[in-house]
């Protein structure tokens, strides 16, 4: 004779236990717990997502997390932005929906140039496979961790991406693919230093510099312009903008202290490199989200006045900690919100 | 009073200022409006209703991890009427839409709609297809749209913080329910030969007695004609290139092996049967008057197992293909048939194989549905995927959708002059259909379900007193958009009558148009729960065919994710098996919380959760990063094996799950070969046929593992085996990991490539059954045909079968051991 109900109230037990123990595992640090193993929940049981407050981490760790494609550019050093797309068209000969539209940029003698005049992804359509990155020979095309792609209306306008909606730049790429960005940094620069065997000194001065200038971004009228771009396009998508103000504004503030280092022969403080950058943050997270961006952008002018008076008291002596931290701060933040 | 003082130019406005600041409620709408709209954000409802992929996520939204809870939404209604929220996941197929609709009409107000994922939102990756609807929003309204494919469960939350916004917005005074116009009712849209929109009605009669000018400049479509076809291999080699089709295939196919490969079970049939021809495809052309004697022949050769039958369409006929194989031995001992047969292209029919094989039943009638092709002799020939009335066979290669743009891709319109149009804009109805010439609305039978039901009774099963249920396709425990007939006497099955094709979504006509690489990412959309194994099948068929070789690392990360994804599968299985048997949710719970696990190592190497999109030709991807090693190893060794211990601790020994399930839906060994079953299902009837044994692929000969059977064939013995299945992939994982070379990835990565002619069947154990990729290869850069062999959809032929005699409520559970996923099911 079977006795019904034992294992029910065996199950009824597990849950009871699978209870208590999530209070254990708090008890004990289960964020300790998860980081230790790479994992994104604890050795037992699950730890819940606080989505909007702390999504789920992604870091390097997860950096092949993939949503939608964007398009990389670099920064020249005259502040126009270097599309590293050649429109080679491979991306929108893979694409197995075929969501991917290049119109190709030609001269006056109707002649293709490298670069793609327009470039339209139906992000309606795409299925987020990654094949159009994961082919792509110049690094161009490059998976986004942006995933909250809601809208409430016009989906098919919404939903179609158009150039100045997917460029971003590569600082936010870098961001974001920290190791495969650094890996193709890396092969960039040793195909650069095989190509310019004969020039070598000269050619690697030139590349450094313009790394430089590609983290660096330029000076304040310039970074304006980026920025508002990024305002047009993202306008929609204030936590992108935002990470996208906030890599450049690291990088604006990396900058600000070479420059600071620069000027402390002359005694000047270098804020002006930090300022503008930490002004044109504020804009397009403003568009949709005043209360976030006030936030970010009080918090930047904040870290960008600290910097800048640190920056010319210790400028002379060389600081030694990374002036840029306090800046880099938000940048941080924001990815994890 | 600082306030007044600073703005004191405007007393007026700085007054109000003053008030709204001392005194919070200022009018009784406002009170009201935050009270109803705190009520409704806090509490909404959704719908358990879930189409496609996107419906995984969503259930993975609900469970622990993601805990929609914490939003007030965790309170999934079965049904419309208690729901607020219909969440819209998946792809929306015409055969579905007017449930949809429906469903939407059934829910009071009142109502939001998010669309989750790029399908429902605008059509997504199968828009192309003939019987995707391109957006729900063209039939009911919606609220907030999330794209992505799939989205994450995070992003369908924060769509879900999206919607509470909106609610916050509302104004009683405005809102739709509370005025005398009421609900909102949508227009039901019919089935006619296309998808018909009752509002686009006189229009369309219109257009039909209108000159059908406009329609007419389709493109034509270009096609490799002809196909293998020498009857004399032999002498193959002695026509050089002369410039036409046939003679070039020869030339290709001399590279790869000469005379066509001939083993010894096809050698010992065409001694039996001299009107037997081998083609230089290495297949069996069988005069279709023969067929019935060669392959009661087969089984005598112990070929005594279909594993795959499906159709080709050439220039010049019809082939009708059958793979088969022996169920008892491995294919190094007895080997493997491949049989065609030809029918001329006006009248194209074949004997069918559907009593000597029931499990050809559902095949057989695929290929009707798609292809046309008459069955001599079969019980049911009617329609599987697509409904009864709707126009042409689509896989034939002159059938071309409404959104139809290029024989073959990669589109020309894309590149150098990629103007950017919407497929929409290009079709005269703005949607997804089209119409046939001389088409008559009003004289239509819109009867797009009944026939099945008037055709069961017509068998002679049905009678009067019998009690017709209608299960699905939107029921909680059908696991997607399947629907069953069933004729009850009582509470006992009498017939049962599967439904499928509610989630059809014409994987078949884009594969082939998609270049070989392009099918990838769409194999994951297959059976959305194993990706990988979907991945690793596509590409052993091509391999096969092209003849690529895999480096060793690759081998072992190829076992290595297909075995998780076992597990992961599994997992999903049993969680759902309890659920199905009424231990609703939580069991599921556990059962999805170390899924997640599985998952988080996807995500790390692929980049997607369950979309992988993994495997290339030759190879994977991408390597594992160096954070993989710690937590997979820690699930392997660790956490898996406990977890696996725990399921079977409280569930194969509890006394309900005994009691509901022992005895259940038994097939014997005999019946389950018979029905083509494969997977957990046909092991444990006994058989001990897995392909990773029996058609030895990838590296599976190196690892010690057992093929779990048990003799029952019930619903317990199908649960046994997922479990002692799970086991043995850990033990295989721990092996493989413990032997994981170092090493090249993959030999060379090509964004696209070409493919020998010829035709390849490769096959994997996928967790759902024997997963098949039948290619046809004519040379070019796309599969000439490319047919997916589901488990999934050959295992519920024998539904009906297990299924009679029970209660009703047996049905779920029998169900629920099958383990289905309708995306591999309708494809």
């Amino acid at each position: 004779m079977k006795v019904y109900g034992a294992s029910l109230l065996k199950g009824l037990m597990y849950t009871l236990k699978t209870f208590v123990g999530t209070y254990v595992e708090d008890f004990k640090g289960t964020k300790d717990n998860y980081a230790e193993h790479g994992l994104r929940s604890a050795t037992e049981g699950a730890v819940t997502v606080q989505y909007p407050e702390s999504p789920m981490p992604i870091g390097s760790t997860y950096e092949r997390f993939r949503v939608l494609p964007m398009l990389v550019y670099d920064q020249k050093e005259d502040g126009e932005k270097d599309v590293r797309c050649t429109s080679c068209g491979i991306c929108a000969k893979v694409c197995p929906p075929q969501c991917i539209w290049i119109v190709q940029e030609t001269d006056e003698n109707n002649k293709p140039v490298p670069n793609p005049e327009e470039f339209f992804i139906d992000t309606s359509v795409c299925m987020n496979c990654g094949l159009c990155s994961e082919f792509c020979p110049f690094d161009a095309i490059k998976m986004d961790h942006q995933f909250a792609l809601n809208v409430t209306e016009n989906r098919q306008e919404n939903y179609l991406y158009d150039l100045e909606k997917l460029l971003v730049p590569a600082e936010y790429y870098a961001e974001l693919h920290p190791k495969a960005n650094a890996a193709e940094e890396e092969a960039r620069r040793l195909e650069a230093e095989a190509k310019a065997k004969k020039a070598a000194e000269k050619a690697a001065r030139l590349a450094a510099k313009k790394k430089a200038a590609e983290e660096g971004g330029e000076e304040g009228g310039e970074k304006e312009k980026p920025a508002k771009k990024a305002v047009a396009a993202k306008a929609d998508d204030p936590e992108r903008a935002a990470r996208i103000a906030a890599a450049k504004e690291k990088a604006a503030a990396a900058k600000a202290k070479r420059e600071a280092e620069k000027a402390a022969a002359a005694g000047e403080p270098a804020a002006e490199g930090a300022e503008a950058p930490a002004e044109s943050a504020e804009k397009p997270a403003k568009a949709d989200d005043p209360e976030r961006a006030a936030r970010i952008a009080a918090a930047k002018e904040k870290a960008a006045a600290a910097k800048a008076k640190r920056e010319a008291e210790k400028a002379a002596a060389e600081a030694a900690e990374p002036v840029a931290e306090p800046a880099a701060e938000p940048a941080e933040k924001e990815q994890d919100a | 009073m600082t306030d007044l003082r600073v703005i004191q130019g405007d007393a007026e406005a700085a007054l109000e200022q003053e008030v709204r600041r001392h005194v919070s409620i200022t009018s009784i709408d406002k009170v009201l409006d935050t009270l109803n709209n705190w009520g409704r954000r806090s509490s909404i409802w959704p719908m358990q209703f879930g189409l496609a992929c996107c419906a995984i996520e969503m259930i993975c939204t609900a469970s622990s991890r993601f805990d929609i809870a914490r939003f007030g939404a965790e309170l999934f209604r079965a049904s419309p009427r208690q729901a607020d929220l219909m969440i819209v996941s998946g792809t929306v197929t015409k055969r579905m839409i007017p449930m949809i609709v429906r469903l939407y009409n059934q829910m009071p107000e009142p109502k939001y709609v998010i669309s989750m994922g790029a399908c429902s939102t605008g059509g997504g990756p199968f828009k192309e297809g003939y019987n995707v609807v391109s957006g729900i929003d063209e039939f009911i309204p919606v609220d907030v749209y999330i794209t992505g494919c799939p989205p994450t469960p995070q992003a369908l939350l924060s769509g879900l913080i999206e919607l509470q916004k909106k609610i916050d917005n509302q104004h009683y005074k405005e809102t739709r329910w509370y005025h005398p116009e009421g609900s909102d009712e949508r227009t039901v849209p019919m089935l006619g030969p296309d998808l018909v929109d009752p509002r686009q009605l006189d229009r369309i009669k219109q257009a039909a007695s209108a000159e059908k000018a406009a329609e007419a400049p389709e493109l034509p479509k270009l096609f490799k004609a002809f196909e293998v076809y020498v009857p004399e291999p032999e002498e193959a080699p002695e026509p050089e290139a002369e410039g036409e089709d046939k003679p070039k295939k020869k030339v290709v196919k001399k590279k790869k092996v000469e005379p066509p490969q001939v083993n010894p079970s096809m050698q010992a049939i065409l001694d039996k049967y001299p009107q037997v021809s081998v083609t230089v495809a290495s297949t069996l052309l069988v005069p279709a008057e023969d067929l019935h004697n060669v392959v009661r022949h087969l089984k005598t050769l112990k070929l005594d197992y279909l594993q795959n039958l499906t159709s080709v369409d050439f220039e010049d006929c019809f082939e009708v293909v059958y793979n088969f194989s022996a169920s008892q031995a491995v294919d190094t001992e007895v080997p493997g048939v491949t049989l065609v047969v030809r029918t001329d292209k006006e009248n194209p029919t074949v004997p069918s194989l559907s009593a000597f094989w029931p499990g050809a039943n559902f095949q057989e009638r695929e290929v009707y549905d798609m292809m046309g092709i008459h069955f001599d002799g079969h019980p049911h020939l009617r329609r599987i995927l697509m409904w009864e009335g709707f126009e042409g066979y689509p896989l034939r290669k002159d059938y071309l959708e409404p959104y139809y743009e290029a024989p073959t891709k990669i589109f020309p319109s894309r590149w150098k002059e990629g103007h950017h149009t919407f497929a929409e804009d290009k079709n005269p109805w703005g949607r997804n259909v089209k119409y046939p010439k001389d088409w008559d609305p009003d004289s239509f039978p819109y009867n797009d379900d009944d026939p099945d039901f008037a055709s069961l009774g017509a068998a002679g099963t049905l009678r009067n007193d019998l009690l017709e249920v209608n299960m699905g396709p939107h029921h909680p425990s059908t696991h997607g958009v399947f629907r069953m007939k069933l004729a009850l006497d009582g509470e006992r099955v009498v017939r049962l009558y599967p439904m499928m094709g509610y989630l059809h979504r014409n994987h078949e006509k884009i594969g082939e148009r998609n270049s070989w690489i392009m099918n990838f990412p769409y194999t994951d959309r297959l059976d959305y729960l194993t990706s990988m194994s979907n991945n690793h099948g596509y590409a052993l068929a091509v391999e096969k065919l092209a003849g690529i070789a895999v480096p060793e690392r690759a081998e072992y990360l190829r076992v290595i994710m297909t075995e998780l994804n076992r597990i992961a599968s599994h997992l999903w299985a049993q969680g759902f098996l309890l659920n199905d048997l009424g231990a609703f949710f939580t069991p599921m719970l556990y059962a999805a919380q170390e899924r997640e696990l599985i998952l988080d190592l996807f995500e790390m190497v692929s980049g997607a959760r369950i979309m992988c999109n993994y495997m290339r030709f030759g190879g994977v991807a991408y390597d594992l990063p160096d954070e993989f090693y710690k937590p997979f190893r820690h699930l392997i060794y660790d956490r898996l094996p406990r977890m696996v211990e725990e399921l079977d601790k409280f569930l194969t020994t509890n006394e309900i799950v005994m009691e509901r399930t022992q005895g259940l839906g038994v097939m014997t060994a005999e019946e389950a070969i018979a029905y083509s079953c494969s997977g957990p299902v046909l092991r444990a009837s006994g058989v001990a046929y897995d392909a990773r044994r029996n058609h030895p692929y990838s590296i599976y000969d190196r690892f010690d593992f057992n093929v779990i059977t048990q003799p029952r064939g019930d619903v317990y013995s199908r649960y046994l085996v997922r479990l002692g299945e799970m086991q043995e992939s850990l033990r295989i994982l721990q092996q493989a990991d413990k032997a994981l070379p170092q090493g090249e990835i993959i030999d060379k990565k090509q964004w696209n490539m070409r493919v020998p002619a010829g035709q390849a069947y490769g096959c994997v154990e996928s967790p759902k059954g024997q997963l098949g990729y039948y290619v046809v290869s004519d040379g070019q850069s796309n599969p000439y045909r490319y047919h997916v062999r589901s488990g999934s959809f050959i295992n519920l032929t024998a539904l009906e079968k297990m299924c009679q005699g029970h209660h009703v409520a047996d049905v779920v559970v029998v169900l629920g051991s099958l383990d289905i996923v309708l995306g591999e099911v309708d494809r």
